[in-house]
């Protein structure tokens, strides 16, 4: 019923991209890896009709963010069991900053971090980080208001994070 | 010095340098088996209809039922015989996951209250190849958007469940997707209310054919189609034309309500989730 061609091509040319904007959404690298790599098993059940898709990129992150969403809700309650004797969080190599806002981020409710993520680093207009959040214009500028506002807290230099356009 | 874009960028390097996933063939292997676990509930459904007699056994027969010719004197004989179904019992638990999946299925759609899907019909496809099923949430009154999905499948594979992620588009007149395989092309979508059939304006010279709406109830602003039209050959052959090139809807007296392309062409029709 399905057909996979075309199917390789598309992972290999997407999936790192994906794996770097699920990172910061996550906050562990194993994690993004998962659930990146779910996205694009369904994509491949959904394959025939998502290649005619001008973006079928977008469809898989949408759903990788969604899978997030459904793991972070089952992951907190196993976190807390695992609180003290859990390894440390899967951090790719990057300086001490990129660190330490990936830290900062970790803290940020989910909707919050998927709002940043989809403004600052996909460089989605507020209207279409709405559309694929499913929520108003107006809830995501608040979700990024506030989202910068607590990354300010946590991080040395305030001023950058507050300002960023 | 924290500058929130130039850092994020550098940790989606990072990962996409440092992440190791499965692979391509990994990602096809597990795609295979999910649609493997939900065909369970395809199978539930084709047995519940069959029980129900909602869907004569004579349609499931060798060829199904194709689309009759349109012309101003003939009624569509297809979809010939539907079944409005609520699925119930621990059996039909994979159907209800399957239309409640947050990640991809009416769940992840944001409109409507949460847990009102409802099968809007239930068909079978041509030579036994398993049932077809369109599911959608009625909106709520300040809703301009509509959550609706539609799959198709047998016990053992199921083809193209696909609702929208996150917001749906505002409601237009008409919209359709088409999907298909060396066998067969399907083709659905929803109509406005004014409509009484759609045509289908197939490729290559072939006749017309027509359908009716599939009629949703008062809970929903549009009604839906679903054509499901035998066919031989490659899907979607660049060197060959459209198997379906247009849409038409119709109002009850043959008069055009409006329409779209499905080949690529303008207006098209939008179907893309």
């Amino acid at each position: 019923m399905a057909s996979d061609e075309g199917f390789e091509a598309f992972y290999a040319g997407t999936v790192g991209r994906l794996l770097g904007q699920l990172l910061p959404v996550t906050g562990d690298l194993h994690e993004a890896e998962e659930v990146v790599q779910e996205a694009f098993a369904r994509a491949s059940a959904h394959w025939p009709r998502l290649r005619d898709y001008d973006v079928p990129e977008a469809w898989v992150r949408r759903v990788a963010l969604n899978l997030a969403t459904d793991r972070s809700r089952a992951l907190r309650r196993q976190a807390r069991a695992l609180l003290r004797l859990g390894p440390p969080p899967q951090v790719p190599a990057a300086s001490a900053e990129a660190v330490a806002l990936l830290a900062a981020l970790r803290a940020l409710p989910m909707r919050q971090r998927q709002a940043i993520v989809l403004h600052y680093l996909v460089d989605l207009p507020i209207e279409e980080v709405a559309r694929t959040l499913g929520i108003r214009p107006g809830a995501v500028k608040s979700l990024l208001a506030r989202g910068r506002r607590a990354l300010a807290d946590r991080l040395s230099d305030a001023e950058e994070v507050l300002n960023s356009p | 010095m924290i500058r929130l874009r130039e850092h994020l960028q550098e940790l989606a390097e990072a990962a996409a340098r440092d992440g190791r996933t499965a692979g391509p063939t990994a990602a096809v292997h597990r795609g295979r088996q999910r649609r493997r676990r939900l065909a369970g509930g395809t199978a539930a459904l084709l047995a519940a209809v069959l029980v129900a007699g909602a869907v004569g056994a004579e349609n499931l027969g060798p060829g199904g039922r194709d689309l009759a010719p349109a012309s101003p004197s003939t009624r569509p004989r297809f979809p010939a015989k539907l079944a409005t179904y609520t699925p119930n019992g621990s059996a039909e638990a994979a159907v209800r996951r399957l239309l409640t999946d947050r990640s991809e299925g009416l769940g992840a759609c944001k409109g409507g209250r949460p847990g009102d899907e409802r099968i809007i019909a239930v068909g079978p496809l041509p030579g036994r190849q398993g049932v077809w099923m369109l599911a959608a949430r009625p909106p709520l009154p300040t809703e301009q958007g509509l959550c609706w999905m539609f799959a198709y499948g047998n016990q053992r594979n199921l083809g193209a469940p696909l609702a929208y992620l996150g917001q749906p588009p505002p409601l237009t007149s008409l919209l359709a997707m088409a999907s298909g395989d060396s066998s067969k092309i399907i083709v659905e979508g929803y109509v406005t209310k004014q409509a009484a059939r759609i045509r289908l304006i197939r490729g290559g010279g072939k006749p017309p054919l027509d359908l009716e709406a599939l009629q949703s109830g008062s809970e929903f602003p549009v009604n839906f189609f679903v054509a499901v039209v035998p066919w031989r050959g490659p899907w979607r052959d660049p060197k060959e034309p459209s198997p379906v090139e247009r849409l038409i809807a119709l109002h009850g007296s043959g008069q055009p309500i409006t329409s779209c392309r499905l080949d690529g062409g303008h207006p098209s029709c939008g179907g893309q989730r």
